[in-house]
């Protein structure tokens, strides 16, 4: 590798002369380079010279920061706004007066700046120093009025979030370039950064703080990993109140861990449990069964060969009256023996033509966001079938959740929800469902409200419908029956319903209160209750 | 340690190789590192990393790409294109890996996870694709005679025919194309374009040449929305020019002299360490300074030239003009988006930017180039 050359002079040291097209071709390409250097150096120095005129940079500054609408709820309560702000600059430079910059440094940011300090930066050869950034209003008309050369303010804008935390998800928060990055900052940019009247939400800060105080309550009674809570008007699709826990801080978004950012209620799916019982009863209706089920015993699926592919039982605590249930009786004890008969009784692909038509297996694309696509089974056999009737084997999010059970309860219209704030009443739906079968099913639901499961959640003043659910989690591919899903899902007033309601708390603990156990009775619903029982003088007042 | 009496091999490297280019790129490589620690401090503050965050990690890619530079410089042709060689089989096999398992950055499928580091491999690919070529066209020349393009037999189906080349490089420049990796792209096709024009590409082909980049162009401002949009904002000065604008701020807050280490519109500034890092470079230590860097940059180019002039093998020639095309045609696409003097498009400033596999992939290039300029100067 390493050998000297010996005879340097043999073939002396140029030899390529053969080429001179080739040379000259080469010299042509480097002349276009010299071209485009020396339009990058004239360029560098042409905005070098233009930004030794600082006031024209300072104009620049405020022109270039975008402006934004702000974002208020549906009384007008402010949720994001614009607020001038400044940062105060130095450039000892260009200092005249000495003493007095000095002076009213100490005098604006005395904390920050003692006068010795103040005059040490003033005589230091630093060309420029911010000293204080998002000065605050009587800082920044110090500065302005002492009208001093060299000690000049920077305007800036921020967008700020009066409440904070509480519509972190919702709303989200703005990037540097003053562009949404998340909630409805990104889905309405281009209204707020081209307007200057405020965007209207649906949301309600009040109701969105009694979810917001009651679900933080509820996660940390049952030690829970996450919270949510959805509040819609059956009618219009408007989203009311919409909580994710755990949240994050909008206006320090590094405080936080970035999982925080994720909008379980759109981007998480789950297995719901015995709420899709709601589901399987609209389908046995539907259909025209009519007729009990033997449900005392463990229900066992046979396979082709006639031996038992799956056994489909109940929980320990389930007690039912009778040995034989109706079909209504089935929903109104959460059994699920019963639903899995009743599934298995359904012609085919009943189950997945009635999953397409209320949304359940495709990624919603809504007016805030698109859901997480729903995982659906792989095959659709008869195990499959019996599992699908209690919400086993089915992941959908939340939202997909909420917008299928408001289709089955408010007369059988599947409504698209909307995060801005309707003035015209009803809007116009898919129907899913007919209005007779939809009622019969509020009629459950009031009873399970007021007798079964649902008890925890009746409130005085009002007929409330619902349906809880308790999934027991996968993990490993093992049930793991420590971690469960509990939700409830609620109507009122049932009669006519006008809000539908989803509470849902991932993986909670039992507590002394509820002797140790997890299921939806003891944690869910009664969160739902407290919820209920606080926003209902808000709603209807 | 150097001294011409001495009889070792060290000094006979160190007295034939190119010194000139190697103290430039030694002097570049520095103002990267000084840089990498001013720009990339903030830079990670910004993302909320410890301020080192980004030093460390550019630290081992130094260190490689500095060993590689040197041991590069002693090699003699024969390794110089078994390595080229590797270099382009294991670019090839990258770029099909990120068609199987991309490792998606910023949505963009152009990355390979490599244990610890994230390579672009039509970055790697770099230093490969311009010694293969320069001799492929070398060995052309001297088979085919000075007509190597109007030429039946190089068109023919055998071994050292357009074929194989075209055979190589099309289904990279495809896989490149489809990442979608504008930029890259057209860097490669440019350099290709100088390289086979240096070659005696007939005059009649050139207009049709910048006719089908103007295609390309056209092409890619319909059907790529990310290309449309650029394209649309830099000539409406609207829209979402947020980096630029920046980049502009910075450079006019730096003024002639610089603002010094205190104040900066670049801790707003995105890719301060790598796109934009001559905007913070210029707010730094000002438009004065920043322009002695592109002396510097010239200045390399140069050295290029001369080295491809006083050449004596026509590889040779190739490989130095055509790296010249490569570091020109990079600098060039990099200094008009941070000057914002054409749409902006994502590329490094070669030896100063931060980033990794781009920085180790010049540092064997140059390595190489200044091997085969010693030893067709010397043997």
């Amino acid at each position: 590798m390493f050998e000297v050359g010996k005879d340097i002079f043999k073939r002396g040291f140029k030899g390529f002369v053969a080429d001179a097209t080739a040379r000259g071709r080469l010299r042509f390409i480097y002349s276009l380079f010299i071209i485009a250097f020396l339009i990058f150096t004239v360029r560098t120095l042409w905005l070098g010279i233009q930004g030794t005129d600082r006031s024209r940079l300072a104009g620049a500054d405020a022109e270039w920061t975008a402006k934004r609408a702000d974002i208020i709820d549906r009384n007008g309560d402010i949720l994001a706004k614009n607020i001038m702000s400044g940062h105060i600059t130095l450039r000892p430079q260009a200092v005249k007066d000495r003493d007095k910059v000095a002076a009213t440094i100490h005098q604006a940011l005395p904390y920050q700046y003692s006068l010795a300090d103040a005059l040490k930066l003033v005589n230091s050869s630093r060309k420029f120093v911010y000293l204080k950034k998002y000065a605050s209003d009587a800082q920044r008309n110090i500065i302005a009025q002492a009208k001093l050369q060299g000690l000049e303010i920077e305007p800036v804008q921020t967008r700020r979030y009066p409440k904070r935390r509480l519509f972190s998800h919702v709303i989200g928060f703005v990037g540097n370039d003053g562009h949404g990055l998340e909630g409805a900052e990104r889905v309405y940019d281009d209204y707020l950064s081209e307007n200057q009247d405020p965007l209207q939400l649906s949301l309600d800060a009040r109701i969105q703080s009694v979810f917001y105080e009651q679900l933080s309550f509820a996660m940390q009674k049952y030690q829970a990993k996450a919270a949510m809570g959805l509040l819609m008007n059956s009618r219009t699709g408007e989203m009311i109140a919409m909580v994710s826990l755990p949240d994050f801080d909008p206006e320090n978004i590094s405080l936080d861990p970035a999982a925080n950012r994720m909008f379980k209620p759109l981007r998480g799916v789950f297995e719901m449990g015995s709420i899709f019982k709601v589901f399987n009863t609209a389908m046995a209706m539907e259909n025209g069964i009519n007729k009990e089920y033997y449900i005392a015993e463990p229900f066992k699926i046979p396979d082709k060969f006639g031996r038992t592919a799956a056994k489909i039982g109940d929980v320990r605590s389930f007690k039912p009256p009778r040995p034989n249930l109706t079909v209504e009786e089935i929903m109104l004890h959460s059994c699920n023996a019963g639903s899995a008969q009743i599934a298995l009784d359904l012609p085919d692909g009943t189950q997945k033509e009635f999953f397409h038509r209320i949304h359940l297996d495709e990624s919603l694309k809504l007016e805030f966001g698109t859901t997480e696509r729903p995982l659906m089974p792989a095959k659709w056999g008869p195990v499959e079938k019996a599992t699908l009737s209690f919400g086993h084997g089915i992941s959908v999010t939340p939202m997909h959740l909420l917008l299928a059970v408001n289709s089955m309860t408010n007369g059988g219209i599947y409504i698209y929800p909307t995060l801005l704030k309707r003035n015209v009443g009803v809007v116009k739906g898919e129907r899913v469902l007919s209005d007779e079968i939809s009622a019969r099913l509020r009629a459950i639901m009031l009873r399970i409200a007021e007798e079964t499961s649902g008890k925890k959640a009746r409130i005085a003043g009002i007929q409330i419908g619902g349906k809880t659910a308790t999934a027991e989690k996968y993990v490993n591919g093992k049930v793991d029956h420590k971690r469960n899903l509990t939700a409830f899902a609620g109507i009122f007033p049932v009669a006519a319903p006008q809000y539908t309601i989803l509470v849902i708390l991932d993986e909670p603990k039992g507590t002394k209160d509820s002797f140790g156990l997890r299921t939806a009775a003891w944690n869910a619903v009664p969160t739902a209750g407290k919820i209920l029982d606080s926003i209902l003088p808000l709603l209807f007042e | 340690m150097f001294k011409r009496t001495e009889e070792s091999k060290l000094t006979s490297w160190y007295f034939e190789v190119d010194r000139r280019l190697l103290w430039a790129l030694m002097v570049l490589i520095f103002v990267g590192v000084l840089f990498m620690v001013s720009a990339g401090s903030v830079a990670a503050e910004r993302i909320g990393h410890p301020w080192h965050f980004f030093i460390l990690k550019a630290l081992p890619f130094y260190f490689i790409g500095l060993i590689t530079l040197f041991v590069a410089s002693m090699l003699n042709k024969k390794w110089v294109l078994g390595i080229s060689w590797l270099n382009v089989g294991v670019g090839l096999l990258l770029l099909l890996v990120t068609l199987v398992a991309p490792h998606v950055i910023k949505g963009s499928a152009r990355f390979v996870a490599l244990g610890p580091f994230n390579v672009m491999p039509s970055d790697i690919m770099k230093p490969g694709f311009i010694i293969i070529t320069a001799w492929f066209l070398a060995t052309m020349k001297e088979k085919y005679g000075k007509d190597i393009f109007f030429n039946k037999e190089a068109w023919q189906f055998k071994w050292l025919s357009w074929w194989t080349y075209l055979a190589v490089f099309v289904p990279a420049f495809l896989i490149i194309l489809r990442h979608p990796d504008f930029g890259t792209s057209i860097l490669y096709f440019a350099v290709l374009s100088g390289m086979i024009f240096m070659a005696g590409l007939p005059l009649v082909i050139v207009p049709v040449l910048i006719g089908f980049i103007g295609l390309v162009g056209m092409f890619a401002f319909f059907t790529m929305s990310h290309v449309h949009n650029r394209i649309i904002s830099w000539l409406s000065g609207t829209g979402d020019t947020y980096q630029v604008r920046q980049s502009i701020q910075s450079i006019q807050h730096g003024g002639l002299l610089g603002s010094g280490d205190d104040a900066f519109v670049k801790q707003s500034l995105p890719d301060a360490h790598t796109d934009f890092i001559f905007a913070a470079i210029a707010e730094d230590w000002g438009a004065i300074m920043a322009c002695a860097l592109l002396a510097l940059l010239l200045y390399v180019l140069k050295r290029l030239m001369t080295d491809a002039m006083n050449a004596r093998d026509p590889f040779v020639f190739y490989a130095a003009g055509g790296a010249a095309a490569l570091f020109g045609t990079q600098v060039c696409i990099n200094l008009m988006s941070t000057l914002h003097i054409f749409a902006p498009k994502g590329m490094t400033l070669p030896f100063i930017s931060y980033g990794g596999s781009s920085f180790v992939a010049f540092c064997l290039l140059f390595g190489m180039i200044l091997a085969i300029v010693r030893e067709d100067k010397w043997k």
